[in-house]
């Protein structure tokens, strides 16, 4: 049998932007890594970790294997550190494989470390264009925006979404990421601010991409034992999972997020939700693109197509709604590459802990989804179900 | 407690840089799919994929989208590690452990093309051994000098560690470098970075490799007789820190005493069949033998004169002609386990031990750099009967 894993600490830095940004990695790791002991407090010390997973899209940091000169995870006791790299999906990728070697008694106590990727490389968009097939998207210049803009042009000509309706969603996130302590962007810009801002890719405008973020966040699991001794507060994971895409993307009709419909039936059968929007209590989805929540929203069954904007007017997914989404802030307003993908299941644990700052908190959220997106064309998708 | 089984490999004979002809995607497919057809599974009865490449030595960045999908991914679960392919294995043990799969796919492939140097730099800090020009072939001669310097250990032992792997890889189908060469023409070869010349260091070769881990219920429906994991232990050395730090080994050390103490394995000299271990220059076979206990301290060399570890010895190490003979950066793990699985299943006609048991697998990346920073993994392997 599996043994039960809980969710017992969260470590941040703060953020900022990454051109902003004046310490390096290992500054920034020892930071991260030591607001997580401290959260968890109880004595927990580098040298209780059993592993660390480490986060990260190579390339983003302007290195290669960058965690090899971070010294801060605990080498000098020899831990292992284990090198994750999905891409934007890094995060939940290192979430799922940290959880199932503590869940399989490899691990009793690890670190998911989401590294603050992007303060080391001089274009952003000139190394996720080296993601893209390299016989046809690459040399056309595709970077993240233009993967982003395929799937809500589609969106918006499918459904009649009006530009209204994306500029709400983003208004929605940037009302709550100027309440978070640990967002980037912080201006609580409005709908009229949003819709008067200048067009990047249409349909998406500048306040509805995230920013290129500095900051890394990191997540505590132990096993149920050391879970029940060193917290009184332990996030369960139920199921963790991540489905994957063709890399070539030349026939994708990109009507939604299909692979995660799947993804969230196969998760949602295993531990039992029939109902996503009456079960689910509280949900971090990964949006750098505002309208991204729309799709996801879609997928994961907490509307039919075409609704999500309705979700968003009737405050179904705000705070005081049935089921909140990103009242972090969400990835639009702090992007700091792959420690993104690590800060929605943060995140959504801060919330089942009841530990959010800043007038955020959902009253007795008891089951939170966590939700990560990257790769080639949004090639991949990891959700993870937890529960207080 | 559960097992899991290594139940199938795919594997392509290793070869220099541009002689592959194909792209990494198309040797992961190919070795993916030899490992399927050889224990007469389809890509619908995987639940995971695990690949082992790092985005540098592919030459694009999150290659792995380039390759799950190869590797039989479509609409399942994967991820890439980009550690060693021993850490990808403990990732698809734990998923099988943890009850999320019963069927995982652990792939890895060396065919592109990349400045090595360049990348091998890139891994280093910015703001001094990157500056400072440091490369993988310096580190080995770093911890090479060193080894003289703290043993009785010759040059000459070096070569003669050298020319072991390369004897034995002239009768390996699958290795890339089968010119078996002798102790003096290894001493004749030119001095790349003291004391190691250049018939000592490994050089990039490109292949591929797969195999197949599945549940002790899945393994024993499939095939007769699975190779078990018995053992695994994963560890990572610091980057900074004092000399002896740095040359001490202590991740292989930590990573050896974990494996051997989930297999039971009290005397590794004694308990262990036969050894295959990644060194990408010839000295290091001798720190791997101390590191790993089957000699004492500072006594490798004398261990390697003894015979021991010869083919025809007690103790084979490197049967498969080791790094030097196939230096895949990215797949070296996966083959390594091919090899040892090829000797479990006395596939290997040519090669003359009675129906051995239990072997070691070393796994590390060394392979972009060492001397700080570099992790380690150990394998144990089994078989029943």
């Amino acid at each position: 049998m599996a043994r039960n894993v809980a969710v017992i600490g969260v470590g941040n830095t703060e953020y900022t932007s990454a051109k902003k940004e004046k310490k390096g990695r290992s500054e920034l790791g020892r930071a991260c890594v030591k607001s997580a002991l401290d959260f968890v407090g109880r004595g927990l010390t580098l040298s209780d970790i059993d592993a660390f997973y480490f986060a990260s899209a190579d390339a983003f940091e302007g290195v290669q294997r960058p965690e090899r000169s971070t010294e801060c995870f605990g080498q000098g006791f020899a831990t292992p550190v284990y090198s994750i790299n999905t891409g934007g999906t890094a995060g939940g990728s290192a979430f799922k494989t940290a959880y199932q070697a503590v869940a399989a008694g490899i691990y009793n106590i690890v670190i998911v470390y989401g590294s603050s990727s992007l303060i080391s490389t001089v274009d952003a968009q000139q190394i996720l264009n080296s993601a893209s097939p390299p016989l046809i998207e690459k040399p056309c210049g595709a970077g993240a925006i233009h993967m982003g803009a395929f799937f809500l042009t589609r969106y918006q000509e499918d459904y009649g979404i009006t530009a209204e309706d994306f500029a709400l969603v983003a208004a929605k996130s940037h009302k709550h990421a100027a309440k978070n302590p640990y967002a980037h962007v912080r201006k609580g810009y409005t709908v009229d601010q949003i819709l008067a801002s200048p067009m990047v890719v249409s349909p998406i405008r500048l306040y509805e991409v995230c920013p290129v973020s500095s900051g890394a966040c990191c997540v505590v699991l132990a096993s149920e034992s050391q879970a029940k001794e060193l917290t009184d507060t332990p996030v369960w994971i139920k199921a963790v999972s991540s489905t994957s895409n063709s890399f070539t993307v030349g026939y994708r009709p990109f009507e939604g997020f299909p692979m995660l419909r799947i993804l969230a039936k196969k998760l949602f059968e295993k531990v039992g939700i029939k109902d996503p929007l009456e079960e689910i209590d509280y949900a971090e989805l990964f949006n750098p693109f505002a309208g991204f929540e729309y799709l996801e929203y879609e997928a994961l069954g907490f509307c039919g197509p075409g609704e999500g904007p309705k979700l968003v007017r009737e405050g179904i997914t705000d705070l005081g709604g049935k089921l909140p989404v990103n009242l972090s802030g969400s990835t639009l307003c702090t992007n700091s590459g792959v420690a993104a993908s690590v800060t929605r299941h943060a995140d959504t644990c801060l919330q089942l802990m009841g530990k959010v700052e800043g007038e955020r908190q959902v009253k007795d959220a008891r089951v939170g989804l966590a939700h990560a997106w990257g790769g080639n064309m949004g090639q991949f998708h990891t959700l993870a179900v937890l529960s207080r | 407690m559960k097992k899991v089984g290594i139940i199938s490999y795919g594997i392509l004979p290793y070869k220099g840089p541009h002689e592959m002809g194909m792209w990494n995607d198309e040797a992961t497919f190919l070795v993916a799919k030899q490992a399927l057809d050889r224990v007469g599974l389809n890509r619908e009865d995987l639940d995971a994929v695990v690949i082992s490449t790092m985005d540098g030595l592919d030459g694009i960045t999150i290659s792995n989208g380039l390759l799950v999908p190869a590797a039989g991914a479509y609409e399942k679960d994967s991820i890439r590690i980009e550690t060693t392919g021993l850490h990808c294995v403990v990732a698809g043990v734990a998923s099988i452990l943890s009850d999320n799969a019963d069927l995982v796919m652990l792939a890895s492939s060396d065919t592109i093309e990349t400045d090595f140097n360049y990348i091998t730099n890139a891994n280093q800090d910015q703001f001094f051994r990157g500056p400072l020009g440091f490369n993988p072939f310096q580190s080995y001669g770093l911890l090479a000098m060193d080894y003289l310097r703290r043993s009785k250990a010759t040059e000459d032992d070096f070569a003669s560690a050298a020319s072991k792997n390369y004897q034995c890889g002239a009768a390996n189908p699958y290795a890339h470098i089968t010119a078996g060469y002798t102790v003096d023409e290894i001493t004749d070869s030119p001095m790349v970075s003291w004391p190691l010349r250049s018939l000592e260091i490994a050089r990039p070769s490109n292949g591929a490799a797969a195999i197949l881990l599945a549940s002790e219920k899945k393994a024993k429906e499939v095939i007769d007789n699975p190779v078990w994991i018995t053992g695994l232990g994963a560890s990572t050395n610091s980057y900074s820190g004092s000399w002896p730090e740095l040359c001490g080994m202590v991740a292989l050390k930590k990573a050896a005493q974990k494996a051997f103490h989930a297999a039971g394995i009290k005397d590794p000299k004694r308990d262990l069949d036969f050894l295959e271990i990644s060194n990408p220059f010839s000295t290091f076979e001798l720190i791997a033998y101390e590191s790993l206990g089957i000699c004492e301290d500072r006594k490798g060399a004398e261990l390697l004169r003894e015979g021991m570890t010869s083919a025809d010895g007690d103790l084979p190490v490197n049967i498969s002609g080791g790094s030097l003979c196939a230096h895949g950066l990215n797949s070296s793990g996966i083959y390594r386990i091919v090899q040892a699985m090829m000797l479990l299943n006395n596939e290997r006609s040519d090669v003359n031990m009675k129906h051995p048991k239990r072997g070691l697998v070393h796994d590390s990346d060394m392979t972009i750099g060492a001397v700080g920073g570099d992790s380690h993994a150990i394998l144990i392997m089994e078989r029943e009967s």
